[in-house]
């Protein structure tokens, strides 16, 4: 069985066999293509830099569509019959920059130029979507600024990013963009030619449209199909782990998915049922792979009764919100609860059950489900009242440290029928404050707990304040503000071309994807890969190294450690003004973190894997106990010198300054923690063995 | 036996003696390349060498090209990051407001190895000397702890200075109950008391951004809205750095293209720009047909270590500014040699000569093209002081303690800049950076995103003048806003809650909430029950 796909117009086919199912599409395309303007930063769907465009084509209905994916969690063999189109697929030094690009870097958007790729194709693909859009087709600044909303940079500060998108608006001024070297002041042409998809790149090549008439491929296309398919991997024998999936964004926040392999991956994205919206008379029914942006706008468009068409909107615009964070506190779980939902769930014993969302999240076996909520709290509230008083309520929350979303129905039941006054809000919030309550080894503990009441009462205010309306303003929360921004510049020719705003060199390259970084260096023939072990212990003695299931995977080529520092040389990794520190760690490791050896394997994801099974052995029996914070140093004096060149001096005499005070305050405290880089591109190197050598 | 290592990294002069001495082979058997870094912010200077030692002694072991691309996960735990630090602190003023003596007492987590830690101390004292402080002592703790060894990270040391010197300042401000602002504004420096604290570097501090009549709407606001608030502040900054000496070379070939090196490295903060618009403007004095698009010539090359030695480290902000000086002094040799034969054919042309037939004749003639030198900085402006302001006003939503700024404004001198939109890129992304490690930054994923900046941004750079000595009277802009970030975590004291407590960093939607009360709503509801009730 082959796998069929384009990149950037080209055709690709793989054998199925010779696939590793859980080779990532960002994996295939950086170390088997030379298209690298996917670039890996977080590994888990989050950052964006990774961002390519998937676009599908439906050969009955005859439409292409496009959408973004993050490559480092998407499945290569999911992709079949896809097509890719990557940052340097909509432009590049040879071919032309696209428009983006050209934006990006006269908009001086792109600094490290890491994220740019990225960012540039989560634009194209929202330029694309509003073309798209039936009822509007302009592109507007509101959408521009959502556009890369769940791409992550750590140098610009976004600020000329966002411009960059909004420049492509249709209802913005340049004038009233942030600085660039389109518009400078006087000049009369004050537009920018808008987005054309049609005039620059071909997300789905007609080749591949031809082959999708004529195959049949393995991947089922009914419930009915799919049910077999389980049925007879089970009848194949026990223990045959499967996995199904759609988008694979679980990967993202489960991160142990991420290192496990499955027997057999079932890509359920061809059935119909599965991909369809379905409106009836009581509402609407979505099927498991219909993706977020597809629900959020028929959400938006469903015509039913007007409370639940209202619902529906709550629901849209809640959508977004998660939707662009990429950060998955998804709490859908809490707003279906509220809602009255229902689910319908497929086993193989029972065949297909409806069940209420209540039901569904208390039944085994889906109680990891609600986990993947990354809130403090959700709370999602549905009322019926007359004037201030309720008839009747669903209160449902979730993710405040609970297995799974509950409802309140004491609450609920002592609701109905009330009036909503400060009263009945005091014994409401004392009734929450003892059934909202987390798990004791919760984070925040305290927080989320007062987050319950307090949401409640936001929400139920509104009600009363509309009767008594007694003087106080009712703050209802307005969504943010557009950004915007004024840039004021002091121009000096005196040294030109010194001190022109010039965009900066190769802006447009790194836009494209094409800039090379150190992991872009095309693979030496043989080349291996490393990656670190480090102790998971702050002091202590190291014994052995071996490996979960006791023995080294076959596929490790050497796990060096500081016995393998040539004779003559030292086992130093740092060597700076006033200081040398160790490679490896020798017989005791000193902190977290610190390197105890190097895997060596064939991939780099061999090694990764393979480090993750690292076991070390420790014995810290005949060492002090580790010194775990800055008072414990001070009492036992494990201090740095500090040499006295590098000690500032001191200013004046202060017990003086002290006597001439009025007031003192004295022994007051300040507390700081740390900060993380969080560079885009993590640490890298590439050694290579040079003449004089035997390589 | 030699070798070849491709790092990223900001000290490609320190990685390479790392991993000649590691595989105790002469300097001479190794060269790092380095092309561009994606993102640095000093991660890339201590932390990267082991990443290319491990490499190179895999690659020696084995034989074979070894590469690492560290994983996220693994970088988080094997990298870190600042320097956490714990302050205890005396300070005396007079009931004019008058601060006459600080003493601090400064603990500095600096991890299990030394690193350079040993910088934080004077870069702490550097960023908190911006106030007059009257009398000023401290005493520094470089603790050795089993914690993973920490780095130094954009502004090391002046982003806690600062910090520090704004919380002293408001909990002075909150014991005389009164604005911080006051404050600020009687222990601003004069000129003599900046002299004296600085010693050396010290320019006019003369930026303000008037925000009186901000503070009245802020007021107007919280008074008219129970379970919104807001507040402004106002923060300056001064920020001192040192140039170092760095290395360039200028070489100009037959077709009259350009290829130079320098000792920095393109980490994103648009070094490879400015050193490209100083070579245009410093061969473009020799005023051929064409020299003004010598810009489009030339080409900065990669960085090896082989090559250009001395290259020391990219960082503090000066990389940049040390650079464009190299690449001067080189075109200055250039433009020496080339005089004399301009002058030449132009009186045997009897008019003007363009840049490239001045080259082909170069060459004809064995002019030597190439000139390499090495900019050291002279004893006055080896430091200088970088000044800022800036405003911030930012809204805090009480029941779930959400914090939205609503608008920052940014006054900074950059004296006469290299580049004016790389400056402002610095200037921008500094900040953000800043409210990062202010607000939000308490897991490693949690760095500013598009939600979280200012929803309005004002930028103004300022010129404040010549100063002969500096590289054509530039200054840094690399790491000083990042201090000005400090002001966010200073309004939420002055929102109205109590002016007593101490925000921790970063102040998230929890501290804050927590600071809010947690109980807000059932308080108030209690309050006003009772009121009702007696009334």
């Amino acid at each position: 069985m082959n796998l069929v796909f384009a990149i950037k117009g080209k055709r690709f086919e793989l054998d199925l066999s010779s696939v590793d199912p859980s080779t990532t599409l960002l994996e295939f395309l950086r170390y088997q293509t030379p298209f690298k303007s996917v670039k890996l930063s977080c590994g888990e769907g989050a950052c964006g830099a990774c961002v390519v465009l998937l676009s599908k084509y439906d050969p009955i209905l005859k439409t292409v569509e496009d959408l973004t994916v993050s490559s480092c969690i998407t499945l290569l063999y999911s992709i079949n019959h896809c097509s890719i189109t990557t940052s340097e697929g909509l432009g590049n030094s040879r071919d032309g920059f696209h428009s983006i690009h050209n934006r990006f870097s006269s908009f001086h958007a792109s600094q490290c130029g890491f994220c740019t790729p990225g960012m540039c194709v989560s634009l194209y693909s929202a330029l694309l979507d509003s073309e798209k859009t039936e009822s509007s087709s302009e592109f507007t600044v509101l959408e521009a600024e959502k556009a890369v909303s769940g791409n992550l940079c750590r140098c610009t500060g976004y600020r000329p990013i966002v411009d960059a998108c909004k420049s492509f608006a249709s209802d913005v001024d340049i004038e009233d963009l942030g600085f660039n070297s389109f518009c400078k002041k006087g000049d009369s042409n004050k537009s920018l030619p808008p987005f054309n998809s049609k005039k620059h790149v071909c997300t789905f090549p007609e080749f591949l449209k031809d082959e999708i008439k004529s195959t049949d491929f393995g991947i089922p296309t009914s419930v009915e199909e799919l049910q077999r398919l389980l049925g007879a991997c089970k009848a194949n024998g026990n223990g045959v782990s499967i996995k199904l999936v759609a988008g694979n964004t679980g990967t993202g926040y489960y991160k142990d998915e991420r290192e496990r392999n499955y027997d057999k991956y079932i890509d359920i994205t061809r059935i119909p049922e599965m991909k369809a919206i379905r409106e009836n008379k009581n509402g609407v029914e979505i099927g498991a792979v219909v993706t977020i942006s597809k629900v959020i706008a028929a959400l938006k468009v469903i015509r039913v009764s007007p409370g639940v068409e209202k619902m529906f909107g709550k629901l849209a615009i809640h959508m977004e919100m998660i939707a662009a964070r990429k950060q998955f506190p998804s709490d859908m779980a809490t707003i279906l609860l509220a809602a009255g939902a229902s689910v319908n769930i497929m086993s193989l014993s029972r065949g297909i059950k409806k069940l209420s969302v209540e039901e569904f999240l208390q039944g085994p076996p889906l109680e990891a489900f609600d986990l993947c909520a990354l809130a403090y709290l959700n709370a999602a509230f549905l009322a019926e009242v007359n004037d201030t008083k309720v008839i009747n309520c669903r209160l449902a929350f979730g993710a405040y440290g609970t297995k799974y979303a509950i409802r309140c129905k004491e609450v609920e039941e002592f609701l109905s029928g009330k009036v909503i006054t400060e009263n009945v809000l005091y014994e409401v919030i004392t009734l929450l404050g003892n059934i909202v309550l987390p798990q004791n080894d919760t984070t925040n503990l305290a927080y989320r707990s007062s987050l319950a009441p307090d949401s409640f009462s936001s929400s139920f205010r509104v009600i009363q304040q509309k009767k008594t309306s007694n003087g106080y303003h009712l703050d209802p929360p307005k969504p943010l503000p557009m950004l915007s921004s004024t840039q004021i510049v002091p121009v000096n020719d005196e040294f030109y071309p010194v001190g022109e705003p010039v965009t900066k060199s190769g802006a447009s390259l790194q836009a494209s994807g094409e800039a090379v970084y150190v992991d872009d260096i095309p693979a030496p023939k043989n080349c291996l890969f490393g990656a670190f072990i480090y102790s998971k212990k702050p002091y202590t003695r190291i014994k052995v190294i071996h490996f979960k299931e006791n023995s080294v995977p076959d596929d490790i080529l050497a796990i060096i450690s500081c016995k393998d520092v040539p004779k003559g040389g030292q086992n130093v990794g740092m060597k700076f003004a006033f200081s040398t520190e160790p490679l490896f760690a020798e017989e005791v490791t000193t902190c977290v973190g610190q390197s105890i050896a190097l895997v060596v394997a064939d991939t780099q994801r061999k090694a990764d894997t393979t480090a993750n099974l690292a076991v070390v052995t420790y014995k810290t029996e005949d060492l002090e106990p580790p010194i775990l914070s800055m008072e414990e140093a001070v009492k036992k004096s494990s201090l740095f010198e500090i040499f006295p060149f590098l000690y500032p001096q001191q200013v004046g005499d202060t017990s003086k300054g002290m006597a001439e005070a009025d007031h003192r305050i004295l022994s007051s405290d300040i507390t700081l923690g740390s900060q993380y880089f969080f560079y885009m591109e993590t640490q890298t190197a590439l050694a290579m063995p040079d003449e004089d050598n035997h390589y | 036996n030699s070798i070849l290592v491709y790092s990223s990294c900001q000290t490609p002069q320190y990685v390479h003696s790392t991993v000649a001495a590691c595989l105790g082979i002469s300097e001479k058997k190794v060269s790092i390349i380095t092309r561009r870094v994606g993102g640095g912010f000093g991660g890339k200077a201590v932390k990267a060498m082991p990443v290319a030692t491990a490499c190179a002694v895999a690659a020696n072991k084995l034989q074979r090209p070894v590469r690492t691309y560290v994983n996220r996960k693994t970088d988080m735990i094997m990298t870190g990051g600042r320097h956490p630090m714990k302050i205890t602190y005396n300070v005396g003023f007079r009931s004019t407001r008058k601060i006459t003596a600080l003493e601090l007492e400064i603990l500095i987590d600096a991890g299990a190895t030394l690193g350079l830690s040993m910088l934080m101390p004077s870069n702490i004292i550097g960023a908190l000397k911006k106030y007059n402080w009257g009398a000023l002592s401290f005493d520094f703790k470089l603790c050795k702890t089993n914690l993973l060894s920490k780095a130094i990270m954009r502004a090391p040391g002046d982003v806690q200075g600062t910090y520090i010197a704004e919380s002293i300042i408001k909990n002075v401000a909150s014991s005389l109950s009164l604005e911080a602002d006051t404050i600020r504004k009687i222990n601003l420096h004069t000129y003599e008391s900046l002299a004296l604290f600085y010693k050396d570097g010290a320019d006019k501090l003369g930026v303000s951004l008037n925000f009186e009549d901000r503070i009245s709407s802020v007021r107007a606001f919280n008074e008219s809205n129970i379970w919104r608030k807001r507040g402004i502040s106002r923060v300056p900054i001064t920020y001192e750095v040192s140039m170092f000496a760095t290395p360039g070379r200028v070489s100009v070939l037959s077709d009259g293209s350009i290829v130079v090196e320098v000792g920095g490295i393109e980490l994103g903060q648009g070094l490879w720009t400015k050193v490209k618009q100083m070579n245009g403007y410093a061969l473009g004095l020799l005023q051929c047909n064409g020299t003004e698009e010598l810009m489009g010539k030339i080409r900065v090359v990669q960085s090896d270590t082989l090559s250009m030695v001395q290259g020391i480290f990219t960082g503090g902000s000066t990389t940049s500014e040390g650079s464009c000086a190299a690449v001067r002094l080189c075109c200055e040799t250039l433009v020496e040699r080339l005089k004399p034969l301009k002058t030449t054919l132009m009186e045997k042309s009897g008019g003007s000569i363009s840049w490239n037939e001045l080259i082909s004749q170069a060459y004809a003639q064995s002019v030597n093209l190439s000139a390499s030198d090495l900019y050291t900085p002279e004893e006055t402006p080896t430091k200088y002081l970088n000044y800022g302001v800036a405003v911030s006003e930012v809204e805090v939503d009480l029941v779930t303690g959400k914090t939205t700024v609503l608008q920052t404004d940014i006054l900074y001198d950059c004296g006469n800049s290299l580049n004016l939109a790389i400056d402002l890129g610095q200037i921008e992304g500094a900040f953000v950076q800043g409210l990062g490690f202010f607000m939000l930054e308490e897991q490693h994923m949690d760095i500013p995103t598009i939600d979280t900046i200012p929803r309005q941004f004002n930028v103004e750079i300022l010129n404040s003048g010549c100063h002969e000595k500096r590289v054509l009277s530039s200054k840094a802009s690399g790491e000083p806003l990042l201090l000005l970030a400090a002001l966010l975590r200073m309004w939420k004291c002055e929102v109205g809650l109590d002016s007593m407590f101490q925000l921790p960093v970063p102040a998230t939607m929890s501290v804050v909430k927590e600071l809010c009360g947690l109980n807000i709503v059932k308080s108030y509801l209690e309050w006003k029950l009772r009121v009702t009730s007696r009334s």
